[in-house]
């Protein structure tokens, strides 16, 4: 059996980007000068000299790169929203939740200055939570939230700190080993049956461009992507086969198609539309070596094992180039563009899935620098993030007092994020609780991660009442309706809330008033509001704990805590 | 070898460029009639049409598990294929359908029958799937199903009811065909009703009086409009949207209530969940829900086909024609199409359990009401049922007859990012000899 042989040559660290990443030639070489410069993707075009020196802090950057463009606009962006708001946004985007009061009381006590901002953002990485979230959020960029046992692998990666590119190269070798890659070929079974799928799936998760329109023609914007760019790019996958829930690769098998003109046409081996890829020489089987393989593999399916890997993979060939010092920009773009659209609400390019050479980004330069310090620093998703929170353009305001609202490309202004649906399940038990169950004060440290495990757990059960929000996501009446009247709703965030029990502990009305107003929207209430909820109050002077749990109903129902502005 | 049959919306497929210019003309300007207007907001005939729409439904009879044709509108007595049961004449000379369709067959003079379709997909995921939506997904892209198409293009944006409901309270095969709203968003999701007839968290709770639930939902519409301003996107337009509609849905709660029908309706439907689940779609579509799908299972009788359908398909019988008459009755049947089929047929052949199996290659479905013409029938099998001989048609056909009869173009065309997606893939017409 010659086709299907026991070793893989994939190895970690063949071709790693690690540490010395060289900008690629494509990168910037040339300024925008000639006619022929034109059909070049924008990243060709740029002038090596307008990107920022690779030493600066990532903020910096961020923020010299955003307010330059502002400025040839002649724009103010909006001011730096409330320490209290850009609290609740860190803990929101970071560990998917609103902070406690007990836990907005420990952070705004060590003042509003950027030092001690920075303290904040790194004791919120430094926790279990963090992980929790980035892998769950991880789980919904490659699996769509489905991959159970994909999942298992993505917490032990993010907990083990793996580089974004060794994500990659595990998820599409797909070779499990249960103490360090648990479950992680559920990627590519999920997508086996389907090789269309998994090569447009793969384009767009980790390479930020959809090919799927070059499927029955050339593309219509893009001038160089034509079918062979499709097809070339579905080489790789077009071995891989399932074999009883297994996945195989074999070494043999070239894909043709139909042009748009009706011919037929062998497909070549190409990453992204770059040059033909040879494979090593192999030979297509006869028929007696075919029906070896068929009974090896039936053999295989009985024995509930998998097939051997291919000696020559090339699903291997793709990690190889997709890292490749030559084209790892694709990669380092397009998750630098995922994670920035995850904080901002909007990605440097949008739409995500479109990352090509015609689709040039709000800020070049800044996705260029971004893209580069990433490869350069093992693919560290910690450290993009850290730089994005910890920059002002990522603590603006979200509102916008005057005229027109500008482009959201701009971040001149914070655009308020509908809530995923971990995040609003999440916040809504942690805000309802007693508003102390988290402080310091009230157990070891090690009872309260535990607390804050155990209510994240009970709080899975009202995500299926949520959708999760894509481009322009509507709000659902089946949630206005699960707010309204679910007895979920009702019995454990209100009848049995620890927030309107110590609301009632507490003497006065506006005390009451100002708590829910800390649990639930992690800020001081006006003075106006406060006299608004207690004339509600006043109103149902002969039912005060129903008048409480209504006000907290309805700020727990009301758009300040469905968005994360 | 690929076979490309996807569209993305280019000139590679031939799309109409006056078709895509007039929409971005009328998204640019805003639409007086909404998305289902919009397309054609020149054309003062179209506007006609769409002020014509509304008030129009569409009931979805789906035959979960697949419905023998052969014991049903495709009969093939005295063949080897036959199985025990004769045909029997109808109200329509030539047309006979099985002799356990008698009330079916004295109406049939106000029936369609597709007896051609050839969908290719035995699956019961997949052939649902595409049942569903007319076409088989891409990878790239998710399409929505009828019932979203249909609560998008014939409901009101501020209906007090649902757009589209569907019931699902059999247990067997609920799996199959997951129904997804796609690209139309949760506006347009079904309200499943799977577990009772009552939708879930649509009636208030006994721990909140009825002025209270109204009351904090006006404090909380105050509080989310202080938010909002300066700060308003899309998105949060919607989310109040959402709690606009709660308590206009939570007065529509009676309409769930069957115990509203007087007895002798309710008797007339029948005992059976089926029937009185099509009593419940009939007092929806009376009062405007777009789309109602009423599922009747599990029809898969790979064993025993014929005591199965000796059992189901005059239940059948009777509630289709019990339905056709109430809606004539109440003056709804011109307002309202009723659709029945699955997710495929059974193969002519009889297995050695005398039952039958999949077979999406030569099947029927029927159709009533609104924008039909009665009496027809499109397409033939062979004389034992085993492959279509003339006019053949696919789901996508189904689904532009289905479009067309509402008044609804099947080549109209909805925006995903940049690439304009028209409601049945190109090519594919509506069957116009079964349209009135």
């Amino acid at each position: 059996m010659r086709y299907l042989s026991p070793s893989l040559h994939l190895t970690n660290g063949k071709s790693s980007a690690r540490g010395a990443w060289v900008l690629s030639l494509a990168m910037v070489c040339g300024a925008i000068a000639s006619a022929a410069d034109a059909a070049k993707p924008w990243w060709e075009k740029m002038d090596p000299a307008t990107l920022p020196a690779a030493n600066l802090p990532m903020a910096e950057v961020i923020d010299r790169c955003i307010d330059q463009k502002l400025k040839q606009r002649d724009m103010m962006p909006a001011l730096t929203a409330p320490l209290e708001t850009r609290l609740r946004r860190l803990m929101l985007d970071l560990h998917g939740r609103v902070p406690t009061v007990g836990e907005l009381d420990a952070f705004v006590a060590e003042g509003d200055s950027p030092e001690a901002w920075a303290r904040h953002v790194d004791r919120i990485m430094a926790s279990q939570a963090f992980d929790r979230h980035l892998s769950n959020e991880l789980n919904w960029l490659l699996m769509d939230g489905q991959g159970t046992e994909f999942k298992k692998y993505l917490d032990l990666a993010v907990t083990k700190k793996k580089g974004w590119d060794v994500v990659f190269r595990d998820a599409v070798a797909g070779q499990v080993d249960t103490e360090s890659r648990p479950g992680v070929d559920q990627f590519l079974r999920q997508r086996v049956m389907d090789t269309d799928r998994m090569a447009n799936d793969v384009s767009v998760r980790f390479f930020g461009v959809n090919i799927s329109c070059a499927q029955c023609h050339d593309h219509p914007y893009v001038k160089d992507w034509t079918q062979d760019t499709y097809y070339g790019m579905k080489s790789f996958f077009d071995r891989t086969f399932d074999n009883g829930g297994f996945v195989g690769e074999r070494e043999y098998g070239q894909i043709s198609f139909k042009t748009s003109k009706g011919k037929e046409k062998p497909a070549t081996l190409s990453f992204l539309g770059g040059a033909p890829l040879t494979d090593p020489a192999s030979m297509e089987p006869n028929e007696e070596q075919k029906k070896a393989e068929r009974a090896l593999l039936e053999q295989l399916k009985k024995d509930k094992k998998p097939p051997p890997p291919a000696q020559y993979s090339r699903r291997a060939r793709l990690i190889e180039t997709g890292l490749s010092t030559e084209q790892q920009h694709w990669f380092a773009r397009a998750i630098v563009n995922r994670v920035w659209d995850r904080l901002f609400g909007c990605g440097l390019v949008m739409p995500l899935d479109q990352m090509h050479g015609e689709n040039t980004p709000s800020h070049p330069e800044l996705m260029q620098w971004l893209a580069r310090d990433l490869a350069a620093n093992g693919y560290d998703l910690r450290r993009l993030i850290r730089g994005i929170v910890t920059s002002k353009a990522w603590q603006r305001d979200s509102r916008w007092q005057s005229d027109t609202r500008p482009a959201r490309n701009l971040f001149a202004v914070a655009h308020p994020r509908p809530l995923t649906p971990r995040q609003q399940a999440m916040s809504l038990r942690f805000a309802a609780m007693e508003p102390a169950y988290l402080a310091p004060s009230k157990a070891k440290p090690e009872e309260i991660e535990q607390r804050i495990l155990n209510t994240e757990r009970g709080a899975s059960g009202y995500e299926r009442w949520f959708e999760r929000p894509g481009e322009d996501f509507q709000v659902s009446v089946d949630e206005a309706l699960f707010l309204s009247n679910s007895n979920d709703v009702q019995g454990q965030l209100l009848d049995g809330s620890g927030l309107v029990k110590a609301m009632e502990a507490l003497p006065e009305v506006a005390e009451r008033i100002r708590l829910a107003g800390k649990a639930v929207w992690q800020r001081e209430l006006s003075e106006e509001e406060v006299s608004l909820l207690a004339s509600y109050l006043d109103a149902r002077g002969d039912r005060p704990q129903a008048g409480l749990r209504q006000i907290v109903w309805a700020m727990l129902s009301s758009a300040e805590f469905r968005f994360n502005y | 070898m690929s076979n490309p049959s996807n569209y993305c919306g280019t000139n590679a497929h031939h799309i109409s460029r006056r078709a895509f210019l007039s929409q971005a003309l009328a998204v640019g300007s805003g639409s007086l009639l909404g998305s289902s207007g919009a397309i054609h907001a020149l054309d003062e005939t179209s506007i006609n049409d769409a002020l014509r729409k509304t008030g129009r439904s569409v009931i979805l009879l789906w035959l979960a598990g697949g419905s023998s044709q052969l014991e049903t509108w495709d009969p093939k007595p005295g063949r080897p294929t036959g199985g025990p049961y004769d045909s029997i004449p109808t109200s329509v000379p030539g047309v006979h359908i099985s002799e356990l369709m008698p009330k079916m067959a004295k109406r049939m003079h106000r029936t369609a029958i597709i007896r051609s379709l050839n969908t290719r997909d035995g699956g019961h995921g997949t052939g649902a799937e595409m049942m569903l939506r007319g076409r088989k997904n891409e990878a790239a892209l998710q399409y929505p199903d009828l019932g979203s198409v249909i609560a998008k293009e014939l409901g009101r944006a501020d209906s007090r009811v649902p757009g589209y409901v569907s019931f699902y309270s059999q247990t067997e095969g609920r799996g199959s065909g997951k129904l997804s709203p796609a690209f139309l968003g949760a506006r347009y999701a079904p309200m499943n009703l799977d577990d009772s007839t009552m939708p879930p968290n649509l009636t208030r709770l006994e721990a909140i009086n009825d002025l209270d639930h109204r009351d904090r939902a006006r404090l909380r519409e105050l509080l989310s409009a202080r938010f909002s301003a300066g700060r308003e996107t899309e998105t949060m337009r919607s989310h109040a949207s959402a709690y606009a509609r709660v308590h206009g849905l939570m007065s529509s709660e009676p309409l769930f209530d069957i115990e509203k029908e007087p007895r002798w309706v309710r008797n007339w439907y029948g005992p059976s969940l089926f029937g009185q689940q099509a009593l419940m779609a009939r007092r929806m579509v009376e009062a405007g829900v777009s789309f109602v799908r009423v599922s009747r299972a599990w029809w898969d009788s790979h064993g025993q086909n014929f005591e199965t359908h000796a059992e189901m398909v005059p239940e059948l019988d009777h509630v289709m024609a019990t339905l056709l008459d109430d809606l004539d009755q109440r003056g709804l049947l011109e307002s309202t199409l009723v659709v029945a089929y699955g997710e495929f047929g059974r193969t002519p052949t009889i297995n050695a359990s005398l039952g039958r199996d999949h077979f999406a290659d030569a099947w029927s479905a029927a159709l009533y009401g609104c924008g039909i013409q009665g009496g027809s029938v499109w397409g033939k099998t062979d004389e034992d049922g085993r492959k279509v001989v003339e006019g053949e048609v696919g789901a996508g056909e189904l689904f532009a007859t289905i479009l067309a009869a509402v008044g609804i173009d099947p080549n109209h065309e909805y925006q995903v990012g940049a690439r304009p997606v028209p409601l049945v893939n190109p090519g594919i017409r509506p069957i116009r000899d079964l349209l009135a």
